[in-house]
């Protein structure tokens, strides 16, 4: 990308494709002035949107309303606008990146960097870092995919060979336990196991893609299994470079 | 509380009279995000206008806008748990959700079908009977008309194309017949020159 601030404009009125758009997200988390100048411009476009409205047809009030009395709620996990505009109608998710997404991955692994450092723990010192290098390498990306009910998104770096998943709305079986597979040419391999809380679990962090084009998602007998013996819940495909 | 952002939250409280205590969009979307159907009904009364309008100005198809004005709207209730004031408006969340969701329909619609979308003479906004609408769009939709006049042409038609017809800027650099880069820097300054006629800020 040649100069990325000259693209604020054309991104508040979605003029991007979504490789643009993931990388001008990209290069938001590193710019202050351009989260601003954006937050501004969206504020704009809203304006000309509000400028266009016309009254909804009485019929779509009563079906929305009576839809939502039938319809969950998304957990209350901070993710992407993109996120929000496209959780319908695509079951595979598409690239989606944005600065919301990344901060809330890189505030919630700090959060819990903090929480952790009191114990003074050198290796979640080292784990924070690992954070760190994470979101500020330039070729981070964050994926997101939905499934079900179940919502996944995925940080990842190649350059920096790190990757951090979480995810909300996954739902476990007593006794059992969720387990990452990283998928390549030779197969799954796993990249950790987690349990959730209320749907919700701690950001994964750990080290990766190296070949997979796969990051998978089993549910395993507790303590993981050595190859994945059910069929994946989600599935994110990730990028090739 | 700037202008614009006055009527922000103008817009979103069409009852402003005294008596009534004007409860914030944003304040009611945090009651909708415990859940609360009421308040989900009145964020209703309050965005689907705007998103309505905004969708159809992108689809054009009547049908369909009301398929992603249904969609969009259940999806405000769905995440509204997910909606951070710091990152903005209620209204510009919403009006975010909305444009996106359009330009991905008529984008897919487009990659089958690649209509076309005729140029020459489209109004900018809907003539003014063409609408029932509060005192508030009303008045917000003078300040629009008035602070697009400011622009030039081509960051006006650039704006035009890109927002209200879900036109990458490629195309609209192939469509105005000037180069890309002149195609974004437009976008951005014109916009720009919007944001302080319309007094916006974050």
């Amino acid at each position: 990308m040649t100069d990325p601030h000259a693209l604020s404009g054309a991104y508040a009125v979605g003029a991007l494709n979504e490789t643009e758009q993931a990388e001008f997200e990209a290069h938001l988390q590193s710019c202050a002035p351009c989260q601003i100048e954006v937050r501004e411009l969206l504020e704009t476009t809203a304006l000309l949107g509000i400028a266009a409205a016309q009254p909804v047809p009485p019929a779509l009030r009563a079906a929305v309303l009576d839809e939502v009395s039938r319809t969950r709620q998304l957990p209350p996990v901070v993710v992407s606008l993109q996120a929000h505009a496209r959780k319908r109608g695509f079951a595979l998710r598409r690239w989606s990146l944005t600065a919301a997404a990344c901060l809330a991955v890189f505030t919630i692994g700090l959060g819990a960097y903090a929480g952790q450092l009191q114990h003074e723990n050198s290796d979640l010192r080292h784990r924070g870092d690992q954070v760190a290098a994470l979101q500020t390498a330039a070729d981070a990306r964050t994926i997101t995919s939905a499934d079900g009910g179940a919502t996944a998104t995925v940080t990842v770096s190649r350059s920096a060979n790190q990757m951090e998943f979480l995810s909300s709305g996954l739902s476990m079986h007593k006794g059992r336990t969720y387990q990452l597979w990283l998928i390549g040419p030779t197969g799954p391999r796993s990249a950790g196991i987690f349990s959730t809380d209320n749907g919700k679990h701690a950001p994964r962090l750990f080290t990766g893609p190296g070949d997979a084009t796969v990051l998978a998602v089993t549910e395993e007998p507790a303590g993981g299994s050595a190859q994945p013996t059910t069929q994946p819940i989600i599935k994110v495909p990730l990028p090739t470079a | 509380m700037s202008r614009a952002a006055a009527t922000l939250r103008a817009v979103a409280s069409p009852d402003p009279s005294p008596a009534a205590p004007v409860v914030r969009l944003e304040d009611l979307l945090e009651k909708v995000a415990r859940g609360d159907e009421a308040a989900f009904a009145e964020v209703f009364t309050r965005a689907s206008g705007p998103v309505h309008g905004l969708v159809r100005r992108v689809l054009r198809d009547p049908a369909q806008s009301e398929e992603v004005t249904q969609e969009v709207m259940l999806n405000v209730w769905r995440s509204a748990t997910r909606f951070d004031a710091a990152q903005g408006s209620a209204m510009a969340w919403i009006m975010t959700m909305a444009h996106r969701r359009a330009v991905d329909r008529v984008r897919s619609e487009q990659s089958a079908t690649d209509r076309v979308r005729r140029l020459g003479g489209r109004e900018v906004l809907p003539a003014f009977d063409e609408v029932a609408e509060t005192v508030e769009i009303h008045l917000e939709r003078e300040a629009v008309r008035r602070c697009l006049t400011s622009l030039t042409d081509l960051q006006r038609e650039s704006i035009d194309l890109a927002y209200y017809a879900g036109k990458s800027y490629r195309e609209v650099s192939e469509l105005l017949d000037v180069p890309l880069g002149t195609v974004k820097t437009r976008m951005r300054d014109g916009l720009i020159r919007l944001r302080d006629c319309l007094g916006v800020t974050a």
